[in-house]
């Protein structure tokens, strides 16, 4: 879309000596110009401070003014357009700005869509908007844009849902308007309309009859009926689906507009939006501009994709792309053509983390010269610290001037450099070309994507044999390409012709194990004809060779496994058994036992099924299925049960753990024999005592006999796991039966017993030690008497019937609780 | 008497001069309206889309200039939360740990405004939930929303660490029936364009009913553990362990979803949710 007044292009009464010898001495002025800048803002355009003005856009005219527009949406809900003149000063640095006029009221939708404003070189300012009933709305103003000089007109209003509009001049001055109805059915188009008189417009549809389209922008080469209409648009396919850039080239008058997926065709297959296109009349050259995404992920980069087309849109260049990089991105660039300068404002994102940085959101301007194909450095025209967007360029004789809206305070701030467009060279029999001919022939260029071989993803793959797909951007048509690969970077494959589908099988190196890892594959092109390479290409994909986790299969009366289980809302049961919460992991008094998948580091999937046996945990731990596991088994009897764990992650590898057996046991130790004085409580000599001065005693246990199905008979040197032990300040009757409720009341607690003596016929003999007088007691205090009371367990939990019972002890009076835990045991 | 005819002719000229100003100054005659005609318009679009040769490249920036930008410390990494509270159980925990990438399986996204074009997704960047820039929606402002697998019937909370990046605004959903459905507790950056400081509303049938606002509360750019939590028709938010907005439901909640809500253009990041009932 132009923005810039076409005075020079009006009848000239100059000579062509006259025009030549400017020309010639401008083309050298350019070179620097383009570096150049004096930018003297940013400042505010005043009137325009509010919080609810935005989409402000700009023109230029070559008498000096300066026509602003924005719209103002108060509440919200209305869609008026407010202009504002400035006049620059002779030297193109400072704009004088008059007072604030609004053009039009809307009431009726929620958004309105635009305004756009262009001025001609007769000095007719025209401004075009959707209104608030989908109606696309057009003023004049024949005076410069003095106030009360505006002159409404419809160009059409038979819109469903417009979406956006946009406006440029011909060589005339005669207006084209294109807008985007976004239908959301499959009937979505581009339209265009051009003024052929006072309320003459003349609208057509161009297609390209999809989902939704939006952000249109238009550019007119040529006059008259065969003017070559070029409109850029935003398309969706489908609902949800990734927006496009389009492209519909055509006459003014007739004939169907030939619709182009222009985004595709220049290779972009994930975002590409904001397109602009503009016409240079003094090079007959059209260029476009189209914001693409670099990556799959939105932080790897926005750029720009800049491209011309030297035949009326016909033929495209593949586009350079500007930058593309992390940081910053590039965002809604607008672009003016004229006298083989592209001149482009846009915007500049700069990231933290995976966001931007609205402080760091900042208009730019840059140039690029098409007869040295050189770019210049991207100049920061708009305040530190503030949100810069929508940023629009206008040029006129005397001064460029770039507007945006600033986001926090919601107004509009411009800025001006005296750098305006300058009178006109002749116009050449052959336009300048944008491309000067390579020699000698280019290098290869293009990018490497490596692909998972089922889903064709460039993210993901669990398979070693991956799909290496290359991209060549500059591809000469007919000529065949060769390509190597590497996976370590420095040996790469024997060199081999490239299909005509650009893709190859590639096999990656083996993986070390079953965690992911980032690969790197490196690859280059090659032309068949001349040889030459292209740099190394690079693409990474996650390799996730298997399902890295740990598994776990224990007793579930295990402390540590308890708290899970009641953490995944289970319950836990203790069917018969005592509820000692120590064990052995591979028992179980319960027909159920405690089973977990845990990923490690190196899973870079989430777990997707887990299977124990037959059975899917109908728990979850940290999101992943398990908890309390029933054996496999309809009415389990005690005896051995072998697991078999099966893990599938979400990409699909599937593991299978082995080796696991848990044992289900629910018969209790016993303690034969006599065992009346088989516990004591000792010194350090191993004699009973009858007093202790500390809180901590040793308990010794000295022949005691137990034997014990399950558990015992797999420990034949130890048939028990320890004992379970309460201390109490009272003494019960262990013959009584009506005490037993009482003393399974008290607060007992398993230890592990790791080693005893063994006197060959079943009688075992071990100590206690430093265990707690004050253990699993409210009340902790000297100078009374205590008893221990102990039962035996075995690796299931199960205690033992049989209560054995220490002598008395009188505990000292300055004997307190400075430390409590649970003793270790000692071999005797 | 003789003064008269001085003071009139004063009079005319400032008025004239007022009239004149105020027009120069700010224009809100109505403009010429000429007679309004829609044309009618032709269909010339093709039947299918066509293919462009495509030329010689167009030059590639040889080499394109360096554009220099500031680098920002990236955020650190989320602290935990504290112990859930005793008169808790907790639900569900959504911890989002960085390396599945897009995995956010069982959540569904929604935004404040219907839209054709479609919803867009939230993703996982760097160990956190990250709120996506609304760019697929044809309308501004259309705040997103990203609900979670579980639900919460009753009394409970959602709970977890929130950042915001600059000038945004995020919270917690509780009662989520559908997009139109739900309340939100939130807080936004001092410089944020909309819902500044504490915002506690409920929307029902799309309609917002601010429950409680402290537009002045400043929040800075690091994480802050947010809780939004349901009792009955009361509904608390808090802020690093501090009540902050406290608001009684004029009417049921409609739904039993739980899940996030951060502003259109992104810049919030979540992480350690949890999601509790009270027993």
């Amino acid at each position: 879309m132009q923005r810039l007044s076409q005075f020079w292009h009006a009848g000239s009464s100059h000579t062509y000596r006259t025009l030549l010898i400017a020309g010639a001495i401008l083309l050298t002025v350019f070179a620097l110009v383009t570096q150049a800048f004096a930018w003297s803002g940013p400042l505010p355009v005043p009137g325009s401070q509010s919080t609810e003005v935005f989409n402000p856009r700009v023109a230029v005219d070559d008498a000096g003014f300066v026509h602003v527009t924005w719209m103002f949406t108060p509440g919200g809900n209305t869609g008026d357009v407010y202009y504002v003149r400035g006049e620059l000063d002779a030297a193109g640095t400072a704009i004088t700005w008059q007072g604030v006029q609004v053009i039009h009221r809307s009431s009726a939708r929620e958004f309105a869509a635009g305004a756009r404003v262009a001025v001609g070189s007769d000095g007719i300012v025209h401004v075009v908007f959707i209104d608030g009933s989908s109606n696309v709305v057009y003023y004049r103003n024949e005076q410069r844009g003095e106030p009360g000089q505006w002159i409404s007109e419809a160009v059409f209003s038979g819109n469903s849902f417009a979406t956006s509009v946009d406006l440029d001049l011909d060589a005339t001055n005669i207006p084209f308007i294109a807008w985007s109805d976004g239908v959301g059915d499959g009937r979505s188009n581009a339209a265009f309309a051009y003024r052929a008189g006072p309320n003459g417009w003349v609208p057509a549809f161009v297609g390209p009859n999809t989902y939704l389209a939006r952000n249109v922008s238009i550019a007119v080469a040529g006059t008259g009926p065969a003017a070559g209409v070029h409109i850029v648009y935003e398309y969706q396919d489908s609902q949800n689906t990734t927006w496009k850039a389009g492209y519909a080239r055509g006459n003014r008058d007739g004939g169907d507009f030939t619709i182009v997926p222009i985004s595709g065709q220049f290779g972009f297959t994930r975002t590409a939006w904001f397109p602009d296109i503009a016409y240079d009349r003094s090079t007959g050259i059209l260029y476009m501009t189209q914001i693409f995404q670099v990556g799959d992920r939105f932080w790897q980069g926005y750029g720009i994709a800049f491209s011309s087309s030297p035949d009326g849109g016909i033929t495209w260049a593949p586009p350079a792309r500007l930058i593309a990089t992390e940081n910053p991105h590039a965002g809604d660039p607008h672009i003016i053509a004229a006298e083989g300068i592209v001149h482009f404002s846009m915007e500049l994102k700069g990231l933290r983390s995976n966001n931007y940085v609205r402080a760091l959101q900042q208009a730019h301007y840059m140039t690029f010269n098409a007869a040295t194909g050189a770019y210049s450095t991207p100049v920061k025209v708009s305040q530190d610290g503030e949100k810069a967007s929508i940023v629009d360029i206008g040029i006129g004789a005397r001064a460029k001037v770039i507007t945006w809206a600033v986001e926090d305070i919601r107004g509009v701030k411009y800025n001006v450099d005296p750098g305006g467009i300058q009178p006109p060279v002749p116009p050449t029999p052959t336009p300048i070309p944008a491309t000067p001919t390579p020699t000698p022939p280019p290098n290869p260029q293009g990018r490497l994507s490596i692909l998972d071989p089922t889903n064709l993803n460039d993210r993901m793959t669990r398979s070693q044999q991956v799909k290496a797909q290359f991209g060549i951007v500059n591809a000469i048509e007919g000529r065949a390409y060769g390509y190597d690969l590497s996976n370590d970077g420095s040996n790469f494959s024997p060199r081999d012709n490239l299909p005509s589908n650009n893709t190859v099988d590639w096999t990656m190196a083996p993986a070390a194990g079953v965690a992911c890892e980032a690969r790197t594959i490196r690859g280059r092109l090659y032309d068949g004809e001349t040889g030459l390479s292209s740099e190394i290409l690079e693409a990474s994909i996650m390799y996730d060779p298997g399902v890295d986790v740990a598994v776990t299969v224990e007793n579930p009366f295990l402390q540590r496994n308890l708290t899970q289980i009641q953490a995944s809302g289970a319950l836990l049961q203790d069917f018969g058994g005592a509820g000692a919460m120590a064990g052995d992991p591979s028992f179980t008094r319960s027909p159920f036992y405690f089973g977990s998948v845990t990923r490690n580091p190196g899973e870079c999937n989430s777990i997707q099924d887990v299977r124990f046996g037959q059975i899917t945990p109908a728990t979850s731990i940290n999101g992943v299925p398990s908890g309390l596991i029933p054996i496999d088994q309809f009415n389990p009897q005690d005896g051995d049960y072998t697991v078999t764990i099966e893990v599938t992650d979400s990409i699909g590898n599937r593991r299978t753990f082995n080796g696991f057996t848990m044992t289900l046991d629910r018969t209790a130790p016993q303690i034969t024999g006599v065992y009346t004085s088989a516990m004591q409580i000792v010194n350090a000599s191993n004699s009973p005592i009858s007093t202790v001065s500390t809180p901590l005693v040793d308990i010794r246990f000295t022949d005691l006999e137990i034997t014990d199905t399950g558990y015992g008979e797999k420990n034949s040197n130890k048939p028990f796991f320890g004992v379970w032990l309460a201390n109490s300040t009272q003494r019960f009757d262990l013959t009584d039966e009506s005490q037993l409720a009482a003393v399974n009341n008290l607060d007992w607690r398993g230890v592990e017993v790791a080693n005893a003596t063994n006197n060959g016929e079943g009688a075992f003999t071990f100590t206690v030690r430093n265990w707690s007088v004050f253990t699993g007691l409210q009340s902790m205090q000297g100078g009374r008497d205590q008893y221990i009371y102990a039962r035996v367990i075995d690796g299931a939990g199960n205690a033992s019937v049989v209560t054995l019972e220490s002598q008395r002890i009188t505990l000292e009076q300055g004997v307190s609780p400075f430390r409590q835990y649970l003793p270790f045991t000692v071999r005797q | 008497m003789k003064r008269y005819p001085l003071f009139i002719a004063a009079g005319l000229v400032v008025t004239l001069l007022l009239v004149v100003v105020s027009g120069q100054a700010f224009s809100e005659r109505s403009p010429q309206v000429a007679e309004q005609v829609a044309p009618t318009a032709i269909d010339r679009s093709p039947s299918e889309m066509s293919t462009i040769i495509i030329g010689s490249p167009m030059p590639d920036p040889p080499p394109f200039p360096t554009v220099e930008f500031p680098a920002v410390e990236p955020l650190p990494a989320a602290p935990e939360l504290d112990p859930i509270l005793a008169n808790e159980q907790e639900v569900a925990r959504y911890t989002f740990d960085g390396s599945d990438l897009d995995d956010l399986s069982g959540w569904r996204f929604g935004q404040i405004q219907p839209d054709p074009a479609g919803v867009v997704a939230w993703s996982v960047w760097n160990g956190a939930l990250s709120s996506p820039y609304n760019d697929l929606s044809m309308y501004p402002l259309n705040d997103v929303l990203a609900i979670a697998p579980d639900a919460l019937a009753g009394n409970g909370a959602l709970e977890g660490q929130v950042a915001l990046d600059y000038n945004t605004h995020a919270g917690f959903l509780l009662g989520y029936a559908d997009d139109q459905n739900y309340v939100v507790g939130m807080f936004g950056s001092a410089n944020a364009p909309r819902f500044p400081g504490i915002t506690l509303m409920h929307v029902v049938a799309g309609q917002a009913t601010v429950l409680a606002s402290e537009p002045e509360f400043k929040v800075d750019n690091d994480w802050h553990t947010l809780r939004l939590a349901v009792v009955g028709t009361t509904i608390t938010m808090t802020l690093d362990g501090s009540p902050v907005a406290t608001g009684t439901l004029a009417t049921p909640l409609l739904g039993t979803g739980v899940g996030a809500y951060a502003g259109s253009d992104g810049g919030a990041l979540f992480d350690n949710l949890r999601l509790v009932q009270q027993q």
